[in-house]
């Protein structure tokens, strides 16, 4: 349905994205996973025709986007990271706004602003002032706007960020309801792995404007089969301890997440246990919890970029 | 394009600061400019550098004799008579018109020079004097007759203004019509009642004023203070909403709206054209309030002719579409900056020093030649211009250049915006 080929956007002497393919099938719930400055904004700012790319091409049902803009401005909603709303208007005014200019008028355009309302859950403050909202409400009235004309393809960037866990649930119930009952194909880009784990059919994971892995979650995370997670919780932090593991050439990665935990990824093959014990005594640290888990979607992308999603 | 209208008016409305600033901030100050100028020059603070021509036809010596002579011939009691003829040989209205024009007060406000009727009419044709000042023949006649026979319609002044000079004509009028009342009132009685108490009480108590007033030669009508700042106030804040209209675009920028709008198909053209649309209709509702307001509560423009308010509705009109290109120029500015700068500039010094060089602190006309003509150029200099001279009476001749000022304006600031206007990120 959608696809692009080689896109590639250079910004004077910076790559921000570097010939980036990936595709979406109709009815696909795809994430695109990437900490700051991967490249996923301006990735999806081609796909949607805001930014002329420096090459490459994005296709939608087998035509070229670049030559003809119009055929996917109708097809394609999208849901910026920001509130792009008027705060001094309404919810039904700032949908009426939207809805205009996708060309509903009149008995349509009243449809369309009920029902996405009803989507939203939203209907009983639709006159309400935006800027009297609380954030969740705001961006959940940012998604609505993009739906008015009823779009084939979502586009969401970053729908959840800064808001309440009651509100961020709220949107992920909605991102899945149009994706399984409105049979509507979905682009999400997320920092929260998790989201991505349970929305999404297939991800692409970018860093430095390239995507550097792409599959199902179980395909991703079988990059990571061959090893085992061990997360070690000590009574109190211990430096000597962590710089010892991170020599250790059998650990592949060590992360200290709040001084405390030390997440370690290792190969199966390798009995680490005893080594660890003897360490910890030696350095005087005490180990209250060990944990021995299967890779997670987190494990694979800091396997993958060195780094943490929110890094 | 109705649905971009329609949005951006309704957001300013509902933005109470921004309408403060709008229509309460000018309205305050037309109100304080309006009423303060007038009592600035009843002190003794101010200079205006009036100059005006003083044209004397009056023969004091033979308008004296003339009254003289009534009396003399008159049916009066001896004794009245007796007094009547010294008071007629004392009183001298050309000496007190001079002891007025030759004060220290006003010599502040400006200076005269003694013309003949010819040399003055042309001065005020050329625009050399803002007003000439004519002692007409027989004032002395008509006043004496008037003050001690209480016969006649008394003495009049003929006071001609210069168009180019509306606010300074203004402000000889009121100073003759204090002239003129002080003369009916108080002089007359003050300086008869020194030698004469019984008649003074008789005068005291007549209705008819000794001094038969000043008249205007309706060529030009003089403006007054309040209109002269209802237009240079309103001038100056038509530009804070051209300035809103842009700024609030670049907020569309910032918060994505803008990119929703452009994905959605909308010519990003058809976007700017929006913004100056919006902020011309803001504009004229401006302009509409204000005059109103004005005229409500000040009474600025009661009574005038459908003529009057025609002629202004169209240079409203017209200098509503020249606002409606600067808030698209203003627009453009920002989205090739990437900020608010240019509307930050244009707000927080531009739009003083424009109305500086326009005229709405006070007429150019009192400042060089350079400054003058630089100040009706500018966009709120043109239309202020245009305004006092359809408040004067002129015909369409005198403003239609200041019409085509603002139109030359509005078509170049179009040009520029349109054609800068960024378009290269988008497919």
């Amino acid at each position: 349905m959608l696809e692009t080929i080689e896109l590639r956007k250079v910004y004077k002497n910076k790559t921000a994205v570097d010939g980036v393919n990936l595709y979406l099938d109709p009815g696909e719930s795809v994430g695109l996973l990437g900490p700051n400055g991967a490249g996923k904004s301006t990735t999806i700012s081609m796909i949607s025709t805001l930014i002329k790319p420096t090459s490459g091409d994005v296709k939608l049902n087998g035509q070229s986007v670049l030559k003809h803009p119009r055929i996917i401005r109708h097809e394609l909603g999208v849901v910026p990271q920001e509130i792009a709303l008027y705060q001094e208007l309404s919810a039904v005014e700032n949908l009426q706004f939207f809805g205009r200019i996708y060309g509903l008028k009149g008995k349509e355009l009243e449809l369309a602003v009920e029902e996405v309302l009803e989507l939203v859950d939203l209907t009983d403050r639709k006159k309400e002032r935006i800027k009297t909202y609380s954030g969740g409400m705001k961006r959940r009235i940012n998604i609505a706007a993009a739906l008015m004309h009823q779009p084939k393809i979502i586009i969401m960037d970053e729908p959840t960020v800064g808001i309440d866990p009651q509100s961020r649930n709220y949107i992920l119930e909605t991102v899945r309801r149009l994706n399984i009952e409105k049979k509507m194909t979905v682009l999400y880009t997320s920092h929260y792995m998790e989201e991505v784990e349970q929305l999404c059919d297939r991800i692409y994971i970018m860093d430095h404007g390239k995507v550097i892995a792409s599959g199902r979650k179980e395909e991703l995370k079988s990059i990571l089969s061959a090893e085992d997670t061990i997360v070690l919780q000590l009574e109190e932090p211990c430096k000597e301890l962590v710089d010892e593991l991170k020599e250790n050439n059998e650990i592949r990665k060590v992360d200290v997440d709040g001084n405390k935990t030390i997440k370690l990824i290792v190969p199966k093959t390798v009995n680490l246990l005893g080594h660890l014990f003897q360490a910890a005594e030696r350095h005087g640290a005490r180990i209250v919890n060990l944990n021995v888990q299967k890779p997670s979607l987190e494990d694979v992308f800091l396997h993958l970029t060195g780094r943490k999603l929110r890094d | 394009m109705g649905n971009f209208i329609k949005k951006d008016i309704l957001i300013l409305v509902r933005d109470r600061k921004e309408l403060a600033i709008l229509i309460l901030m000018p309205f305050i100050l037309i109100a304080i400019l309006g009423f303060a100028l007038g009592n600035i020059i009843n002190g003794d603070s101010v200079t205006l550098d009036l100059n005006f021509a003083l044209v004397v036809e009056d023969d004091e010596a033979s308008g004296r004799s003339k009254v003289l002579e009534e009396i003399d011939q008159s049916q009066l009691p001896g004794e009245v008579k007796a007094q009547l003829l010294q008071a007629a040989a004392e009183i001298q209205p050309q000496a007190m018109l001079r002891g007025v024009i030759d004060s220290e007060k006003f010599r502040q406000l400006g200076s005269y020079q003694e013309l003949t009727l010819e040399e003055g009419k042309r001065a005020i044709e050329q625009d050399e004097a803002a007003v000439l000042l004519i002692v007409p023949e027989d004032y002395t006649y008509n006043m004496l007759r008037k003050m001690l026979l209480d016969s006649g319609d008394g003495a009049r002044l003929l006071v001609e203004s210069s168009s180019k000079y509306p606010l300074s004509s203004g402000i000889f009028q009121d100073v003759m019509e204090s002239f003129s009342r002080t003369v009916s009132y108080e002089t007359a009685l003050g300086q008869i009642s020194a030698s004469k108490g019984q008649m003074a009480v008789e005068w005291q108590t007549t209705e008819s004023p000794v001094h038969g007033g000043v008249e205007f030669i309706p060529s030009f009508d003089p403006i007054r203070s309040i209109q002269y700042y209802t237009f240079g106030m309103a001038v100056m804040f038509i530009m804070y909403a051209a300035t809103s209209i842009a700024s609030r675009a670049y907020n569309e920028k910032e918060n994505v709206a803008f990119d929703r709008i452009v994905i959605a198909g909308t010519n990003p053209l058809a976007y700017l054209a929006g913004k100056a649309i919006s902020a011309a209709m803001l504009v004229f509702l401006q302009l509409v309030v204000l005059f109103g307001m004005s005229t409500l509560c000040f009474g600025t423009f009661a009574g005038k002719s459908l003529e009057f308010w025609l002629a202004l509705l169209l240079v409203m009109a017209v200098l509503a579409i020249c606002m409606g290109g600067l808030a698209a120029l203003l627009t453009t500015l920002n989205f090739r900056a990437e900020n608010y700068r240019s509307t930050q500039i244009f707000g927080g010094l531009f739009v003083t020093l424009l109305s500086f060089l326009g005229g709405s602190f006070f007429p150019t006309s009192a400042m060089s030649e350079a400054i003058s003509y630089l100040g009706g150029w500018t966009p709120n200099g043109a239309a202020l211009n245009a305004f006092v001279q359809i408040t004067q009476g002129a015909g369409m001749e005198r403003y239609l250049d200041f019409i085509v000022r603002l139109l030359f304006l509005s078509g170049s600031m179009f040009i520029v915006s349109f054609w800068l206007f960024p378009r290269r990120r988008m497919f």
